[in-house]
Order: C-alpha cells, then structure tokens, then sequence
C-alpha cells in the first residue's frame, strides 16, 4: 500500500462527496444517499 | 474537576448565568470582548424580511410560504417557500447539483414513480459584524404522490447578503439551471 493512500483498500469501493470529491465514511454514505457516490479509484485533484 | 454544570458552562457565551470556578490551571481566558459573539448570530426576520419574501415568491407560479398569505412569523424566526416544479426541471436541477444519481437507494430513482415536485426553501438570518446582515439559505426537495412523500433534506446552502440577491440565484438555478455559488467561509453554521 502507497504512503499516501490513508490506508483505504482501493480494490473495495469508496464513498465520495459528489460535490467536492472527497472520500467519506460509510456511515455518512448511508445516511445520506443522495449526497455520495462509490468509487474505486481515486478523484484527480483540482488545479 | 467541577461538576458537570461548572465544567460546560465556561464555554458558555452569555454571563447571566455565574459559572463555577475552576482551578487557575483548567480556566479559558477570553482574548477578545463579549460583544464579539454577536458577529454571526441567528436574528429573527423582520416583517419587512417578511413581506419582501412573500412578494417574492409570488413571481413564481405556485409558489406559497412565508409572507404568501399573513404575516404570521415562524416560532423559529426563518423564512420558508415552497415551489413546484415539474419533472424534467428536477432532473436537470439534480445533475446540476451534483446530486449521485448512481447509488441504489438514492432518491433519483423514484423521481418516475412521483407525480409532484416541490423545491423547497429556508432562509436564516444572521447579524454580520454587528449591523449588516445576511441570509443562509437552504435547498431542499419533496416528492409527492397522494399522501405518499419522499423528502430529499439539506440539498446545498448558499447565502446572499439581501433576499432579492437570494432569488437571483433561484431564479438562476430554476431557469437558466445555473449552481449556486458556495457558501463564503465566515459563515459558520
């Protein structure tokens, strides 16, 4: 696992702020459905 | 440490209630004068706020909420307004929001199975430095169908300094389906 990665597993799914791109908990995920989307690579930074 | 009441209340921000001394070592001293926690409070709308509201909603065909009928004020001192919509309007509203229309339980897929939208609206005034003002507001959708209704809560906040700045940008994401700018960073809510 890379150094950067905050050990998040990047073969499993990841909740993502559609807005922002940032990853999020699953707790948040599920509570707020309409908010988050799952993926399973990382978001390119914005310039 | 003191009991439980003396140890929350040197947070607190009014000094009617005394606190309990704490030892010199656990006290929090303040850097700044009292009159500073008023820099962004909650204010209660004004009849004014009111009334500019309602005759602001009545551009919208449809649209109800505070200031529509009476003056009535909320116990809360927000503003509400409710507007229909149709559905292909939520639809473009919902991508340009950057709302997930790929999760299973998200509620993008019951938009078919509902037959009205409501855009709905909450408006929060808060005193700025003092003497300005400024208004948070907050998106949020209703679908409904009989007595059936899905509530889609807390879509995006956005602020504007004055409710006609306010409905310039609903006017913008209702028509021309343009997002609202971001919430400035001195608003904490």
């Amino acid at each position: 696992m890379s150094k950067g990665s905050k050990g998040r597993d990047w073969n499993k799914a990841q909740p993502h702020h559609v807005s922002t791109g940032k990853i999020t908990t699953r707790t948040y995920a599920n509570n707020n459905p309409n908010k988050v989307e799952w993926v399973k690579s990382k978001p390119p930074k914005k310039k | 440490m003191a009991s439980g009441e003396g140890a929350t209340s040197r947070y607190r921000l009014s000094t009617l209630r005394p606190t309990a001394r704490l030892p010199q070592s656990a006290r929090v001293f303040r850097t700044y004068p009292r009159c500073f926690n008023r820099i962004m409070a909650r204010q209660i709308a004004s009849l004014q706020d009111r009334r500019m509201w309602g005759r602001a909603l009545r551009s919208y065909k449809g649209g109800f909420g505070t200031g529509r009928i009476d003056d009535e004020p909320e116990r809360d001192g927000r503003l509400f307004g409710v507007i229909p919509m149709e559905r292909p309007q939520l639809k473009v509203i919902w991508e340009t929001l950057g709302l997930s229309t790929t999760v299973p339980t998200s509620a993008w897929h019951q938009i078919d199975e509902f037959e009205e939208f409501l855009f709905t609206l909450d408006a929060f005034k808060l005193s700025r430095f003092l003497f300005l003002t400024f208004w948070a507001c907050r998106i949020s959708f209703y679908f409904k169908r009989g007595t059936e209704t899905v509530e889609v809560k807390n879509v995006r906040w956005f602020g504007a300094d004055t409710i006609p700045d306010l409905y310039l940008t609903v006017d913008r994401l209702l028509l021309k389906f343009e997002a609202p700018p971001p919430m400035p960073d001195f608003v904490r809510l």
